[in-house]
């Protein structure tokens, strides 16, 4: 879904009002999720604290090295324990929530929000769009709404890029007018007319009704809100960007989406992405790995480390890419926090996961560490990063407490 | 013994109170039990001793039952089944105590409950997304799925027409809002006076790879074999198992027949070529032909409704049977160089340079004994649009003269109590009508307003969820449905949709207050094809959680020929099995055992049956030649489900035969309950795993009761085919393992079994068939948790103990008939529990 814009003049002032720095950048996130593990000997440092040599897997990030820090020794077990949908559960439904799918009878299977959608609980209204979503199409998505569903990924970078840069055709943005100024009056009226209901209705017996007028409230502003932001023009392309070109190998499409997203993140029109990068049966016949990936998993660590690297590299072009764009007299990376990895170890496993934290989260970090977490949340991960960002979360899933880093 | 069954699923769902307008009830002092507890239950759930993690002296040291409604529901149950106290303690009860303190015990629940619920509001349910699209099709008379689109709707108490579980999004209200102004968009298409003619698209027998005709372009994948024929012109021929297809560009809306000819070579003479149609992404079904010896080269014909205007669709037609050489389809083996390599070795020559790219393959001639499947001559033909009516739109139709006179005002009264499924008063017209005016402004057209009016409707609270008015201050049960919301209530229940014009007339008319007449519309819906689908959609899926099949991956080493087709048809035996049950008012105990089950050829071979009796993809009704099979558990969608990815769980299934067959599901593991984990040092089967792991004490209370009904399944491998040995379970898919474990020992199964009681004595036995005397031992258990689940799906909310009663009158009913599914159906509908709030 295209998440809906809100106006950046409308919301910084008030929403960031006196606690927000004008000289200082805001810090952005990200979450890059591989799918399906990688081949943790080729990936966990042999040595502990600052001086590790870095595994064959990372060594393209070289340049990086005091950028990022390794977190090994996580656990991601509510996802897994009991999962309704097989290991896989852990490491996609639940990668990014945390929950307990519950294949337990009679508790309901339900999924809940995912860590990216509670950052944009709390960021999305700073800029044009809440949220950017990518993932090279094929597999489901990781994010979920507030509710627990699932929301779609963007799969072409060339359109996330011309959402971003291009201002829509007069013609197009009369008919959106349109069908907004439409749904506007309905919403007004369901509003009011429900009034009458409400009062046909015992209290005791409107529960999910409710819920029905909350949401349509919500709607409503965000239906205006909308309104105000087709007439506002995009802002101008960086110098030297061009758009992504359509189709390529794997590959390319990964480094084009990463490629907008750091457009997306330079121009402030977002705060928060999600890149999903893997996908069980993806195959990168490009570097001489044709069969997918899932296969490799389960009998061939070889072709498995070749793709884990190969991944790494596009980890390293998209920490470039963020080095090189600088502002408030630092880069994007410095002001950045991202995660990079999966839910799982080297067989479907959920214990002694390693993630890698990346950037500086606007001086908040303190990188080029690997520690062994033995046996914290993954989640515990998660909230360092939002904190990063000022948000102030007291527990996610099965976590009530950050990592110390 | 682990004290934690549950009755059913409890959870936190208010409670429905007796009928009657009573004040505020008082609870018992707990002492008002008398010595009961004390004497029965305290000496081994006590401190120090809390047998199962349970302890009655805390529950006896609290005045009264107040806020410990669960671990009391779980002390109902253990008296109900009479499993407490255990058989071998002295001095049990006498079944007088037992019904005294069950009947005192249901009494105080049910007060408690009471006293809970006034605290929590009830949910009125919306429309769920497969009720949604049937829905505005039939309020508009034109087939459409906009809720395709919604995001997927949550399930509560397994089912996903729990009004509680019914959530509503932000999303979920954009998608709302989008949907309605398309659904108003469609039905208002403006049509001329006569159908356009209906054109048909062919491909020919003579053109080779990339043939493009206006309207409709071909696509052949690396699936081609292009052989001379004999007139010399180039003839289309398909392997089985590949895709091929046309992109078809359609200018109207409607309805399109697809025919397939074509000429299978090397089939049996009874086998029938089975052809899987996609549409748009969607399957839209699989056919079969006629038996290949019938003569003929017609193949298949079916008709597809083209939804949108202008639009380019793409067909894709695979066929699928088998392999190529006449077996299931290995899914570790591509058959494309394995056939050439056959066909090159047939002719002892290659034709390299008449080889294309890779894939495409041409021949001077068809090769002397080249005994591959195939199907020559393939041609496809798409015509339409064809109507059956004009305009293709009822609402079109039935609005004519209305909408000719562009009297808004007419049309809202006429499609307002259809879509709010109730009478509506003239100033809910004028507020629609008024609406339509004010939003669109003085000079709009007749046709925005329409389309205002009706996108407006759409999203009226009225229209997207089914409404029961309950006045404030009336007592929970205390409120009797009015005709119109019982008629949508049996409408749903039974179809899935609004109420047809029958129902309406009856509620318009009161008749649905009289018993009969009610239950004469019940018999007239189960004698309706769209009883049938409905409740297999929306209640057989959800009970037996079929939609989880599709996300099953079984180890392809180890299970190569499970494929997708093998899949479909695993999700599709139940279905088959249930709608018969539906049609013909079978027995509900065909599903514990029976002589009989739904397969076709695909099923046939992975149960060992004789495939030539059933050729084809469609499923028909099978006497079973051996007990191996029969009743759900012999289902290999069920066994798979049931599986892990590697080995068969005795655990899940053991679960699945709590949960779906008595629906009395085990408590969730605690927090630190280990995994099983494959043993490398010294092999063993998954029942010794099992028994070391009962072996834990903290284990043993909840596992001595649920892997029982696995073990006895062991028969059955993780895919669901018969076997008599296993591996030795060392994870295949881990070869680090494989190296050092060596060989892997193999054992004779076991599938003997000890099941705890119920509501008998303990016993053992062995074996499939003996399970399933079990379970047919248990059939009014069964009955009762049978009963329960198509409760929850028909009320649309979890049940609560004071439905407990109207349970039993329900099972009672089941029974009576001799366990024919109409009887359960007709009493659910009869019951006091369905028709009030």
């Amino acid at each position: 879904m295209v998440a809906l814009p809100f106006l950046e003049a409308m919301s910084p002032r008030r929403l960031m009002g006196a606690v927000s720095d004008p000289d200082k950048a805001p810090v952005r996130l990200v979450f890059i999720h591989t799918e399906s593990g990688m081949w943790m000997d080729a990936f966990k440092p042999k040595a502990f604290g600052r001086d590790f040599a870095l595994p064959s897997t990372l060594e393209p990030l070289a340049a990086f090295r005091e950028d990022f820090s390794v977190c090994t020794g996580l656990f991601h077990a509510a996802a897994f324990k009991r999962n309704a949908c097989g290991r896989h559960c852990q490491d996609t439904t639940c990668f990014l929530t945390g929950a307990d799918l519950g294949a337990v009878p009679g508790v309901p299977s339900r999924n809940t929000v995912s860590v990216d959608q509670v950052a944009v609980r709390h960021l999305g209204e700073r800029t044009r769009f809440p949220h950017l979503h990518f993932s090279p199409g094929g597999i489901d998505s990781i994010v979920y709404s507030e509710t627990g569903t699932p929301i779609p990924a963007e799969t072409n970078p060339q359109a996330a890029f011309n959402r971003l840069f291009a201002d829509q055709s007069p013609e197009a943005r009369a008919a959106a007018k349109r069908r907004l100024a439409l749904n506007k009056s309905v919403l007004d009226d369901v509003l009011e007319s429900a009034k009458e209901l409400e009062k046909r209705i015992g209290n005791q017996d409107k529960a999910k009704l409710d819920e029905y007028l909350t949401n349509l409230r919500e709607v409503e502003r965000r239906t205006q809100v909308s309104e105000k932001w087709l007439d506002q023009p995009a802002p101008s392309i960086p110098a030297g960007a061009k758009p992504p070109s359509d189709g390529g190998t794997r590959s390319e499409r990964i480094r084009a989406m990463m490629d907008v997203t750091a457009l997306a993140l330079q121009t402030d029109q977002t705060r928060v992405v999600t890149l999903q990068i893997g996908g069980m049966g993806c195959t990168y016949p490009e570097i001489g790995a044709p069969d997918g990936y899932h296969k490799y998993t389960h009998e061939d660590p070889k072709n498995m480390q070749k793709v884990d690297r190969h991944r790494v590299t596009h980890l390293a072009h998209f920490l470039e890419r963020l080095r090189s764009i600088k502002e408030g007299g630092r880069d994007l990376l410095y002001n950045s926090s991202i995660l990079y990895g999966s839910g799982m170890g080297s067989w479907h496993e959920s214990t002694d996961l390693a993630n890698l934290l990346i950037g500086h989260g606007g001086g908040t970090l303190k990188q080029g560490m690997h520690t062994d977490y033995k046996g914290k949340p993954l989640s515990s991960l998660f909230l360092t990063m939002l904190a990063t960002a000022g948000v102030e979360e007291k527990r996610f899933a099965d976590a009530g407490d950050r990592l110390s880093l | 013994m682990k004290f934690s069954f549950r009755i059913f699923v409890w959870l936190s769902v208010p409670a429905v109170s007796g009928l009657a307008a009573e004040p505020a009830p008082t609870l018992d002092p707990v002492s008002k039990a008398g010595a009961f507890y004390s004497e029965q239950c305290v000496r081994c759930h006590k401190e120090g001793k809390a047998k199962g993690g349970f302890r009655m002296d805390e529950l006896l040291a609290k005045p009264t039952i107040e806020g410990l409604d669960d671990p009391w529901k779980n002390v109902l149950d253990k008296l109900t089944s009479r499993e407490m106290p255990p058989d071998d303690e002295e001095g049990r009860p006498t079944d007088e105590d037992y019904e005294k303190q069950i009947g005192w015990l249901r009494g105080e629940l049910e007060k408690s409950e009471q006293l809970t619920a006034t605290a929590r509001p009830r949910a009125q349910r919306r429309l769920n997304r497969a009720e949604y699209n049937r829905t505005v099709s039939d309020l508009f008379g034109v087939p459409m799925r906009p809720a395709d689109g919604f995001p997927p709707d949550d399930t509560l108490h397994g089912f996903d027409t729990v009004a509680e579980g019914l959530n509503t999004s932000v999303v979920l209200l954009d998608r709302y809002l989008d949907a309605a102004q398309l659904v108003a968009e469609r039905v208002l298409k403006e049509y001329p006076d006569k159908p356009p003619e209906a054109s048909t698209f062919r491909t020919g027998a003579n053109k080779v790879n990339g043939e493009e005709v206006p309207g409709f372009k071909l696509f052949d994948p690396n699936s081609f074999l292009q052989f001379g024929g004999s007139d010399g012109v180039w003839e289309r021929r398909h392997w089985v198992g590949h895709a091929w297809g046309a992109d078809y560009h359609a200018k109207e809306a409607g309805r399109y027949k697809v025919t397939v000819r074509g000429r299978p070579r090397h089939f049996a003479p009874n086998e029938r070529a089975i052809v899987r149609v996609e549409v748009g992404e969607r399957v839209h079904g699989i056919f079969d032909s006629p038996p290949a010896d019938r003569g003929g080269d017609l193949l298949i014909e079916t008709n597809v409704w083209i939804a949108q205007h202008n639009t380019t669709v793409p067909f894709v037609f695979t066929f699928v049977n088998g392999n190529p050489f006449g077996g299931a389809v290995d899914e570790t083996v591509d058959y494309y160089p394995s056939c050439w390599q056959r066909h090159h070795d047939a002719k002892g020559k290659h034709f390299p340079d008449q080889m294309g790219k890779s894939g495409d393959a041409w021949m001077p001639k068809e090769p002397d004994g080249l005994d591959i499947r195939w199907i020559e001559g393939v041609r496809l033909e798409i015509s339409g649009p064809h109507y059956d009516a004009w305009p293709p739109v009822g609402f079109q139709r039935e609005f004519a003269a209305e909408l000719k006179a562009k009297d808004l005002g007419a049309v809202i009264r006429g499609i307002l109590p259809v879509a709010f499924r109730r009478p509506v008063s003239e100033a809910e017209v004028a507020n629609i009508v008024e609406f339509a005016e004010s939003s669109t402004g003085a000079e709009a057209k007749f046709e925005d307003k329409l389309k205002a009016a009706l996108t407006r409707m759409l999203v009226a609270p009225e229209f997207l969820f089914l409404v029961e008015a309950v006045p404030a201050g009336t007592p929970r049960g205390g409120y009797r449905l009015t005709n119109w919301e019982l008629a949508s209530r049996v409408s749903y229940f039974l179809t899935g949709t609004m109420p047809d014009a029958e129902l309406r007339a009856a509620a318009a008319r009161g008749e649905l207050s009289d018993a009969k007449k009610l239950d004469d519309h019940v018999g007239r819906l189960l004698r309706d094809s769209r009883c049938v689908s409905a409740m297999t959609e929306g209640f057989l899926n959800s009970w037996l959680h079929l939609d989880r099949l599709a996300g099953v991956m079984p180890e392809p080493k180890l299970f190569p020929h499970f494929g997708d087709d093998l899949k479909r048809s695993m999700a599709e035996e139940p279905k088959a099995f249930f709608a018969a049950l539906l049609r013909e008012n079978g027995r509900i105990t065909d599903l514990l055992d029976a002589d009989y089950t739904w397969a076709n050829e695909r099923l046939a071979m992975h149960y060992g049956l004789n495939r030539e009796a059933i050729r084809g993809s469609g499923l028909r009704r099978v006497e079973l030649p051996n007990r191996q099979r029969g009743g759900l558990l012999g289902m290999a969608g069920l066994l798979t489900l049931t599986s892990e990815a590697t080995r068969t769980s005795p655990v899940k299934r053991g679960i699945f035969v709590l949960e779906n067959i008595f629906n009395r599901p085990p408590p969730p593991p605690p927090p630190n309950a280990g995994e099983l984990i494959p043993g490398t040092a010294s092999a063993k089967s998954i029942r010794e795993h099992l028994a070391l792991h009962r072996e834990n004490t903290a284990c043993a209370g909840c596992h001595s009761r649920i892997d029982p009904w696995g073990l006895a399944l062991e028969n059955f491998d993780a895919v669901g085919a018969w076997r008599t040995e296993e591996s030795a379970w060392v994870d295949p898919s881990r070869p680090q393992q494989r190296e050092e474990g060596g060989q892997t020992p193999k054992f004779a199964i076991n599938a003997s079994f000890e099941l705890p009681k119920m509501s008998g004595a303990a016993r053992s036995a062995a074996g499939f068939d003996a399970v399933r005397a079990e379970l047919l031992h248990r059939r009014e258990d069964f009955a009762r948790g049978f009963t329960e689940k198509m409760m929850i799906y028909a009320l649309g909310r979890g049940l609560v103990i004071s439905d407990y009663q109207r349970i039993e009158d329900a099972s009672d009913a089941l029974r009576r008939e001799d366990y024919r599914l109409h009887a359960l159906i007709r009493a659910i509908v009869q019951s006091p529990a369905f028709q009030t709030r």
